[in-house]
């Protein structure tokens, strides 16, 4: 079946014609534009295409487009400022956390998730947190140091702007 | 992944009906295990109908004598509910050990139980408690307890149009643990898991992933229900039960000779520690 809905993304309504056995992961890059996201696995095992859905990470390619109407998503279009880089990123950069860069979308938003909920995360937790993000090029340790070091500036801006 | 038609129906009774108007029609909840079985073209349904828009419960309730899961309830939920992490521990530790927090977002306790795969890491500790589970047809409801709902490999009571509605577990002072080896830490499906409960110095015993379904073992327990005291030599002789029991099979997980010493170490550990005997 084919059927025209509306999918929120990135607080932006986008009216879109989809095939019911499209996943969200394949409408948000073939038909909104959207490749931060990207396809490792296409199983649930990668976490390469995580988005947020309805306030948590989520793998956008067990998630079927057509149950994605009405539910609010984010990608990392949508958590990327205009015109600088998320403190997130920036620190993915510093610390030499992106080497091919296949899973770093990915890595962004769980992380994003993660300090939102919880910004001043122990190493347990952070392992904890993108257990589900497959990299096969960095062997982590660098990630898990972007991670901290992102923390670490999300707070000091924060306290900046009290 | 080939197309198919999705129904977003309102009520149970609405979704029961379409389900019963093919032979090939699945109910959707979180997906994580039927997209991925649809992508691979094991399954191509021609109905997929969502059951999150179908009015079943989704939360954890608390009522004085019983707490009730909506199978709608995700994994995280469950491991994140303080309430549960205070009242059975062990169940919010085997939701927390289902895939990777991406998987438990997403993934509900109704669609681990009734794609039924033996390693199921929700099923040893509710079968340990003695829940039940309640199924509606649309019509009617009935509860089977969750020892009896596990038929075989991918098989359950369900029958056809019927769905698992809620889960309803006796409240009770008991102690459980629950233990899955897996083979790496986090994110992958059980070599093997179990369940060890004790309430009122008696045990329930219940060993996952070694089965075609997840099995009580009840002869073991009874040889720890039985004692007057409970040491090191009886404990050996119930985990001898427990390996004469179960038939695991050999695969990418692990042999069957492996999953019996698994298991030999696990519950006799477990049972120890619910017994105070050093093992
Ligand atoms: C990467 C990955 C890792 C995983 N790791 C684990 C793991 O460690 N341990 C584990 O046990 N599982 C694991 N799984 C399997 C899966 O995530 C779980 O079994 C999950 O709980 C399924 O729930 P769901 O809501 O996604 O089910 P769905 O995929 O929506 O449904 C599963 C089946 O149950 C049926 N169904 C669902 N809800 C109902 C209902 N209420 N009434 C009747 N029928 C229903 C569906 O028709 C379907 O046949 C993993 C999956 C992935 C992709
Ligand atoms: S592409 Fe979705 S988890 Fe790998
Ligand atoms: S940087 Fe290559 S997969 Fe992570």
């Amino acid at each position: 079946m084919s059927k025209d809905i509306t999918l929120n993304v990135n607080g932006i309504d986008h009216h879109v014609n989809i095939q019911g056995n499209e996943t969200l992961l394949k409408v948000l890059r073939d038909k909104l534009g959207l490749t931060a996201a990207k396809e490792g696995c296409g199983a649930g095992e990668c976490g390469a295409c995580a988005v947020i859905y309805n306030g948590s990470p989520a793998s956008s390619c067990l998630i079927l487009a057509i149950e994605a109407e009405g539910v609010e998503i984010l990608t990392l279009e949508g958590i990327t400022p205009k015109d600088h880089l998320h403190p997130i990123q920036q620190a993915f950069i510093d610390k030499g956390a992106v080497q091919c860069g296949f899973c770093t979308p990915g890595m962004i938003v769980t992380t994003y998730s993660l300090l939102k909920s919880n910004p001043d995360p122990t190493e347990e937790e952070i392992k904890k947190a993108i257990s589900g993000n497959l990299c096969r090029c960095t062997g982590y340790v660098q990630i898990i140091e972007a991670i901290r070091e992102a923390a670490r500036r999300l707070k000091r801006s924060k306290g900046r702007r009290k | 992944m080939e197309n198919f038609e999705f129904i977003s129906p309102i009520t149970i009774k609405g979704a029961v009906n379409q389900y019963k108007k093919g032979a090939n029609n699945y109910y959707l909840a979180g997906g994580t295990d039927l997209i991925v079985l649809m992508r691979e073209g094991i399954l191509v349904p021609e109905k997929i109908i969502d059951l999150k828009t179908a009015g079943l419960p989704s939360g954890i309730k608390k009522l004085k004598t019983e707490i009730r899961i909506g199978a709608l309830a995700t994994l995280s939920e469950i491991e994140h509910s303080s309430f549960i992490r205070k009242e059975i521990p062990f169940l919010a530790e085997a939701a927390g050990k289902l895939g990777s927090p991406l998987t438990r977002n997403r993934a509900t306790i109704g669609g681990n139980l009734c794609n039924a795969s033996p390693a199921a890491d929700t099923a040893t500790p509710l079968i340990a408690v003695e829940a039940k589970f309640i199924l509606s047809d649309g019509k009617k409801e009935r509860r089977v307890k969750a020892e009896e709902f596990f038929k075989g490999v991918k098989q359950t009571d369900l029958k056809k149009g019927e769905l698992l509605k809620e889960i309803v577990i006796p409240r009770s002072a008991g102690k459980g643990i629950f233990y899955k080896k897996s083979r790496i830490k986090l994110v992958d499906l059980a070599t093997v898991n179990m369940t060890v409960y004790r309430a009122k110095k008696k045990y329930r015993i219940v060993i996952g992933a070694c089965h075609i379904t997840p099995l009580r073992i009840r002869a073991a327990e009874e040889k720890l229900n039985k004692a007057k005291k409970i040491d090191l030599a009886l404990i050996n002789d119930a985990a001898a039960l427990v390996i004469k029991t179960i038939k695991p099979i050999s695969d990418m997980r692990g042999s069957a000779e492996y999953r019996k010493q698994l298991v030999k170490t696990h519950v006799t550990r477990l049972i120890g520690e619910l017994a105070g005997v050093e093992v």
